[in-house]
């Protein structure tokens, strides 16, 4: 890498990471975000080009959309490719910059795809799960402590202590191995931890149905197994669980209304 | 605080420290009644996972569904109308910010033609945030006011069947919302 990214550097765009959507809009998506995260850098490697700044910037204000810790990963490997084309001239900085576009387009969809599955469809149930389980837990054992402290706390460390690991050590990986970090992602075997985490969350909400289940009285632990065993027939057809909880409500007040429940 | 909060959702971090279960015990707790809003925002969390937050897809807004509800509740609100009340306004909140997107655009294509890149950055950041924040303000306290004007005047006076119905929905919300976690997490991925 011709220039070298100072701690600095590195912490002031990993701040500026963290409003990456704050300017999303439907034409470019994330690119405003993801120019405001780079702009410092962009001045340090083209502050002495004031005409190639400018169009660095503009480059980046181009179409581009990623998952959000995916992001850091590009940000990375983009930050390397962008010292690397202001250390040459001609026809090879025009290699280079042809390429940090593709890196965003071609590597920010795909990426996006595993990241969604693994960050939003896997890791962000799972703990919801642990953080209802640690509640009942501090329940369950009598522990003289908010439930909802605990399970709150849970929640959000389950999320993100992964989450923050993953943002950090893509974009230092990104810096360092450019697109070569990519290689080392696709050899993690993502898709085992996201069947993983997605079998065991299930694992995990029946249990803590069971534990839930366990402090009803008898009427509302009626009430609470038809709807468990409903929701979980109509999920498996693919019922919205809020279009579910509609029917819920019209059938119980169609039940009240024949004076079979008060 | 639930505006600021919800800033996480999507525009600042991602942290899910504006997620509905996080959501719903700050608020709650705020608004005296930290147990209540803990629960309703673990129904609204379970109900809302199943839709993915993926490109530009915007579903109800579970955040302000669960600062709302809580707040309803602390309001003294029957617990049905808490967690409709909050459900809808959390899908209003996604229409008003459908049109702040598309606000957006107009923004962006400015800033695309140079004209604002070597200042403009940070501070239309700063104001695209305030603005955010005040609509999500604005609507979160219109919809308390309401909803629990509503609560007070009419629904007190609602066909008892109704009152059940809604109390029985709210209560079964978490085990709807656990099944379905259950059946996405038995899916094929």
């Amino acid at each position: 890498m011709s220039q070298e990214m100072t701690p600095l550097m590195k912490a002031r765009v990993a701040f500026r990471l963290l409003f990456l959507q704050t300017g999303w809009e439907p034409a470019r998506m994330q690119a405003t975000g993801f120019l405001f995260a780079l702009d410092p850098w962009l001045g340090a490697c083209w502050g002495f080009e004031s005409e190639e700044l400018r169009r660095a910037r503009l480059r980046h204000l181009e179409y581009f959309n990623t998952h959000p810790i995916a992001a850091w990963l590009l940000a990375g490997i983009v930050c390397r490719g962008e010292a690397a084309a202001a250390a040459v001239q001609g026809v090879q900085r025009q290699l280079a910059i042809e390429k940090i576009s593709r890196y965003k387009t071609d590597y920010g969809a795909s990426l996006a795809g595993i990241y969604d599955s693994l960050f939003w469809g896997a890791l962000r149930p799972a703990s919801a799960v642990v953080g209802i389980l640690c509640a009942f837990l501090v329940v369950r054992l009598g522990i003289r402590f908010p439930f909802f402290v605990v399970g709150g706390a849970a929640a959000l460390a389950a999320y993100n202590v992964p989450a923050f690991a993953a943002r950090w050590i893509g974009f230092q990986r990104g810096l360092e191995r450019g697109e070569n970090a990519l290689v080392d992602i696709a050899s993690l075997g993502v898709q085992t931890w996201i069947v993983f985490l997605r079998r065991a969350t299930a694992a995990g909400a029946v249990l803590a149905g069971l534990l839930w289940a366990s402090i009803l009285e008898p009427r509302l632990l009626l009430a609470a197994v038809v709807s468990g065993a409903a929701g979980l027939a109509l999920s498996w057809r693919g019922v919205e669980p809020l279009m579910q909880a509609g029917f819920v409500g019209a059938a119980a007040a169609a039940v009240s209304a024949t004076g079979l429940w008060k | 605080m639930l505006a600021a909060l919800e800033l996480d959702a999507v525009m600042v971090a991602q942290t899910l420290v504006s997620r509905p279960m996080i959501m719903g015990v700050i608020v709650g707790g705020l608004a005296g009644a930290p147990a209540l809003g803990a629960l309703l925002g673990v129904a609204i969390e379970l109900l809302s996972l199943s839709s993915l937050p993926v490109g530009g897809h915007l579903s109800w807004s579970g955040p302000v569904a669960a600062g709302v509800a809580a707040l309803l509740a602390g309001a003294e609100c029957s617990i049905g109308v808490s967690l409709a009340g909050g459900v809808i306004t959390g899908a209003l909140h996604s229409g008003l910010e459908a049109v702040e997107r598309r606000r957006r655009s107009v923004a962006g294509n400015a800033l695309s033609l140079g004209a604002r890149t070597d200042t403009g950055l940070g501070p239309a950041m700063v104001k695209t945030l305030a603005a955010h924040a005040a609509v999500t303000f604005v609507l979160a306290a219109s919809a308390v006011v309401l909803i629990s004007a509503f609560d007070r005047v009419c629904w007190s006076r609602a066909p008892e069947c109704l009152q059940i119905g809604a109390q029985i929905a709210a209560f079964c919300a978490p085990w709807i919302g656990l099944s379905s976690v259950t059946v996405r997490g038995l899916r094929r991925v």
